[in-house]
């Protein structure tokens, strides 16, 4: 495969298959970043087109001639994208969302999940119940940096050098941040589990 | 024992070896890694993370993949239509940030002298660093200029800054300013007039040759003004700019000094030339001496009293009463015994001191020169009769006292004392010695008792020579000491 520097110099001047190879490696993880902040998969594909179109027309510009440079980049624009968003949303007048899933899950979705998630895990608690708007919220908790760790790490799949030269930490740094991140994720998701859902936990413990 | 960090980050990282990396979908690891038990909390981590890695909400939908993909490529198809839309220059800055800050660079760079050169259009002391730049920015304005109207005019321009500049200047604290601007006043003064001399006759050049007759009397004026207040150099400088400019100042061709005959003695220095004026202060190499000269047949001359022994001065000049100053290295050197050496550019007069201008002295100051004997019988005549007028005896050259001086000049004196003894020089004296004849002769005539008025006169000094030269001997050694 050719080496992503390679396919940056390219793309930077304007080659059309340098701009799909990165489009395709990247899709995921922006995507991921997006999802993991906005409470509807709709929203999170138009936010992610908004950040691929930007990525269009601001690669001739990039200065970043590396893989951590060009991530680092890219979930710069993510972050404005997403913010700009949370800004615009609170211009708005409130809406009160109609009760369904606005996310489609396939049954064998359902299957994975009922099959490796216990009663405790808090991720697999709110799945079950539809209730993705509390991990957007226990997510937009986190600091930025927390939230690309473990984007950089969970989704995109980076090791801890790559992501410490991302956000231009020490490794040891990003190991700390990797483990608050969970830990705080975890706390915040127990908590809505309790205070959020407590008539359909009494449900279950009956069942 | 290794931290909880490590010990999740190495769990993950197992985690991501074991299953991403080996061709598994990334939700089956989440069925291969069962909870250890002996890390509950880092278990509890691992499960979350994997909860998260694999949630279906994170997953992109292949079909608003190729959507998105096929939208961006269409804008970036767009964009790269519009980018070759545009001009070249700026289209090659997008591409090339280097020329862009080259650019900018230049920009800066240009900003920066238009600045610095409207900052240095307002200097006018020549000692401020910036001053040399605002020569640079005229000369090269003029040279730029191919209408030689225009450039006299902007030399006239340039001349009267300069002008205006010259008073602030005029104190001890700005004389090399001062005399840089003077200088440039004056260069610039003469390109303006040469340039105008390439004009033809017209409008134009009439207009041009009124400017430049109002910018010479404006700094004839001014100049004149300064004079008081300037050093002796600077002043020397500025009567030379005044007589480039047609100013009406003193002018040495020449300067003679008649040397003692001893240290300490009296020297006398005349300095020839033109439009001199009673009164100036004599300068001896630059500096002031305090002795005021007479004008005596159009030379103006000055007696020093206590002459520093053989002292050759390199410059004679002159402080004119209206401030003006002037020198000349043209120097004739004499001696009271009739040597003469000649320095500077004059030329010597020959083998013997020949005194051609020893005018009359009269109380007006004016000089006339009216021998009264014929020059051959009498070398020096003019010296002889002043030095008889010094010792209120006639002039007349055919009296007494001029026929006595003459002849201890010629060396064919012969007189008799009171007492009746001839005494009879053949050697000849210079005219200083003369002098120091008469002094004593004169202090011989005060203490004879049987001389009534106790003086010399017309009718005693040949007595009285007689007897000082008795007492002095042929050498005057004992008169001189």
């Amino acid at each position: 495969m050719e080496a992503l520097e390679r396919v940056l110099v390219r793309a930077r001047q304007g080659d059309t298959e340098a701009l799909s190879m990165l489009y395709k490696q990247f899709l995921h993880g922006i995507f991921g970043y997006i999802a993991l902040r906005v409470p509807d998969r709709a929203t999170a594909e138009d936010l992610t087109s908004d950040v691929f179109l930007q990525m269009v027309e601001g690669i001739g510009h990039l200065r970043a001639n590396d893989e951590a440079g060009f991530t680092a980049w890219l979930l710069c624009i993510t972050r404005v994208v997403v913010a700009g968003y949370y800004r615009q949303r609170e211009k708005q007048p409130a809406q009160v969302p109609l009760p369904g899933d606005p996310w489609d899950q396939t049954q064998a979705e359902r299957l994975v999940i009922s099959a490796s998630s216990p009663e405790s895990d808090p991720v697999h608690w709110t799945e079950v119940r539809e209730d993705w708007w509390a991990v957007v919220q226990a997510i937009n908790t986190l600091t930025e940096e927390q939230r690309q760790v473990l984007v950089g790490r969970l989704i995109l799949g980076y090791d801890v050098a790559t992501i410490a030269r991302m956000i231009g930490k020490k490794a040891n740094a990003v190991k700390a941040l990797q483990f608050r991140a969970l830990q705080s994720l975890q706390r915040l998701l127990s908590n809505q589990q309790s205070l959020v859902h407590p008539h359909q936990r009494r449900k279950e413990e009956i069942r | 024992m290794k931290s909880l960090y490590d010990r999740l980050n190495d769990r993950l990282e197992h985690l991501e070896s074991r299953n991403w990396h080996n061709g598994h979908h990334p939700s089956d690891f989440m069925l291969q890694e069962p909870g250890r038990g002996d890390d509950p909390e880092v278990d509890a981590l691992i499960m979350l993370a994997r909860r998260l890695r694999v949630a279906p909400r994170l997953q992109v939908d292949p079909g608003f993949a190729q959507r998105l993909e096929r939208r961006m490529l269409h804008r970036h198809t767009e964009l790269q239509v519009q980018y070759s839309g545009m001009k070249r220059p700026f289209f090659l800055l997008h591409i090339r940030p280097a020329l862009g800050v080259a650019l900018c660079l230049c920009l800066l760079f240009l900003v920066l002298s238009i600045s610095v050169l409207a900052l240095a259009a307002q200097i006018s002391d020549p000692q401020n660093q910036l001053y040399a730049l605002k020569r640079w920015e005229q000369h090269l304005q003029i040279s730029l200029t191919s209408n030689a109207g225009d450039q006299a005019s902007l030399e006239i321009q340039g001349a009267r800054d300069r002008l205006n500049a010259l008073p602030s200047l005029a104190d001890p604290a700005h004389t090399v300013a001062y005399s840089q601007a003077l200088a440039d006043l004056d260069q610039q003064v003469q390109t303006a007039t040469a340039a105008i001399k390439e004009l033809p006759p017209g409008t134009q050049r009439q207009q041009l040759v009124s400017e430049l007759s109002g910018l010479k009397s404006d700094t004839i004026h001014i100049l004149r003004r300064l004079l008081p207040k300037l050093t002796l150099s600077e002043r020397l400088a500025t009567t030379g700019e005044l007589a480039h400019l047609g100013g009406n100042v003193p002018y040495l061709t020449s300067g003679m000094l008649i040397l003692p005959p001893h240290p300490h003695g009296r020297a006398t220095i005349s300095l020839s030339g033109s439009d001199l004026q009673s009164g100036a202060q004599l300068l001896v190499d630059g500096k002031p001496t305090g002795v005021t000269g007479l004008l005596q047949n159009g030379q103006l001359i000055f007696v020093v009293v206590n002459w520093k022994g053989e002292q050759h001065p390199q410059s004679l000049g002159l402080v004119d009463p209206d401030g003006t100053v002037v020198q000349t290295t043209a120097i004739t050197i004499g001696t009271a015994n009739g040597n003469t050496t000649s320095d500077g550019n004059h030329n010597g007069q020959g083998n013997g001191y020949q005194p051609t201008a020893t005018p009359d002295t009269q109380q007006n100051g004016q000089s006339t020169s009216q021998p009264t004997q014929d020059q051959s019988s009498c070398p020096g005549l003019p010296q002889a009769q002043k030095l008889a007028s010094k010792y209120q005896l006639s002039t007349d050259s055919h009296e007494a006292a001029v026929e006595a001086i003459c002849a201890l000049h010629q060396g064919t004196f012969t007189g008799t004392t009171s007492d009746g003894t001839t005494v009879t020089a053949s050697r000849a004296y210079g005219y200083g010695e003369i002098e120091q004849l008469l002094t004593y002769a004169q202090y011989l005539a005060s203490q004879d008792q049987t001389n009534p008025g106790g003086k010399l006169s017309d009718t005693n000094v040949s007595s009285y020579l007689a007897a000082a030269l008795l007492t002095c001997g042929s050498s005057l050694e004992e008169c001189e000491q």
